[in-house]
């Protein structure tokens, strides 16, 4: 009896040590599952991030590509160039009542063009343009968020005898289903 | 007196042989005892091995998907929007009467050791307006989530490459992504390239 009783202990020992392994084991993958997970979904959430911002930078490229703000000089059609004469021009004609709100389209909220480089301040009027920041061609709502690209800003400079300059700015875009 | 002795001889061998037999009996006890022992600790060794070799497995998934999840060199459409801008800019130094020149052919000019008129050095001019452009567009540093910049301007003609300009803001040593725009030199060409570090 004291034989079968010790040999009895030492395999309920034995299940014992077992079931304590296994569930380490079950432990330890649980845990490695959830930083799996947490690292697929991080990496999954970047590249919907990414995506998200790449779309609408492609937005904001369309618009400035449109002929109503692009700029062609005479080395030929500039990609991501956008002629601030006519954009300012475009913001005067919008604000004494054209149509062009919703030219690119009903969903676009609103549209600005701010100047990175050089630096300068304020919203681009009559009386201070070009030595302005922004130029708001129309701004229908405050709801959207902004988003953008760069672009670069060209004009014909009227100093040192007149030339085609270019400045470093952003195109930025608010839009219905952009957040 | 002679059967006395001889009894007691053979007595004595008698228990002797029975100590011998208890003696060998005990050996073999206890080399059975060993021998399970031993067996014991073949399987623990065994699963040790089998545990060490899972774990390490699974070290060396968790090091391939974390690498893999780094994505080096990415590219960033928004960074060539930004680079290929950059090239547009219209710099402060001009050549061939009042054309002022861009910093795509300001870069040019610094390759072939071109002057503006001025006088002052092409390679001056375009590091001081890139140190100013990048200062007023661009945020970086160790609290903002772009760590730094650097940029690469090389002139490349066939196997030959020349190394035009190298400038880094910030630190950079993490992961980054990286965007370029080309132009020509004739005979060979020049990219221009950015790369924004996390």
């Amino acid at each position: 009896m004291t034989g079968l009783a010790v040999r009895y202990s030492r395999a309920q020992l034995k299940i014992q040590e077992m079931a304590f392994v296994i569930v380490a084991i079950m432990i330890f993958f649980f845990i490695a599952g959830i930083f799996m997970l947490n690292l697929w979904s991080s990496g999954l959430k970047k590249d919907v991030e990414m995506q998200r911002i790449e779309k609408s930078s492609e937005i904001a490229l369309k618009i400035a590509d449109s002929p109503e703000l692009g700029w062609a000089s005479s080395t030929g059609i500039c990609e991501n160039c956008i002629d601030l004469d006519k954009a300012f021009s475009l913001k005067e004609r919008i604000a004494l009542g054209s149509n062009y709100k919703d030219f690119w389209g009903t969903d676009i909220g609103s549209i600005r063009i701010q100047l990175l480089y050089p630096r300068k301040s304020g919203e681009c009027t009559i009386s201070n343009y070009p030595e302005c920041k922004t130029i708001t061609l129309f701004n229908k709502t405050e709801d959207f968020h902004y988003v953008g690209s760069y672009v670069a800003l060209c004009r014909h400079d009227e100093k040192k005898g007149g030339y085609f300059r270019c400045e470093l700015g952003k195109i930025e875009v608010s839009a219905r289903g952009i957040e | 007196m002679k059967r006395y002795l001889f009894r007691q001889k053979t007595s004595k061998y008698a228990s002797m042989k029975s100590k011998i037999d208890d003696g060998s009996k005990e050996l073999n006890k206890h080399m059975k005892r060993r021998n399970i022992i031993s067996a014991r600790g073949q399987e623990e060794i065994a699963g040790f091995v089998a545990i060490v070799l899972i774990v390490s497995v699974i070290i060396i998934i968790f090091i391939g998907a974390s690498l893999n999840n780094k994505s080096y060199d990415r590219k960033n459409l928004l960074l060539t929007h930004y680079i290929q801008s950059l090239g547009q800019v219209t710099t402060e130094c001009a050549s061939y009467g009042s054309s002022y020149r861009d910093v795509a052919d300001l870069i040019r000019d610094c390759h072939n050791g071109r002057r503006c008129s001025s006088g002052e050095n092409s390679c001056f001019v375009l590091n001081s307006t890139l140190d100013a452009i990048v200062n007023d567009t661009l945020t970086y540093g160790i609290n903002h989530s772009r760590k730094g910049y650097i940029f690469l301007a090389a002139y490349k003609y066939g196997v030959q490459e020349e190394r035009i300009l190298a400038k880094s803001f910030g630190n950079c040593s993490g992961e980054y992504s990286k965007a370029e725009m080309t132009f020509a030199d004739l005979p060979g060409i020049i990219t221009f390239s950015v790369q924004e570090c996390y």
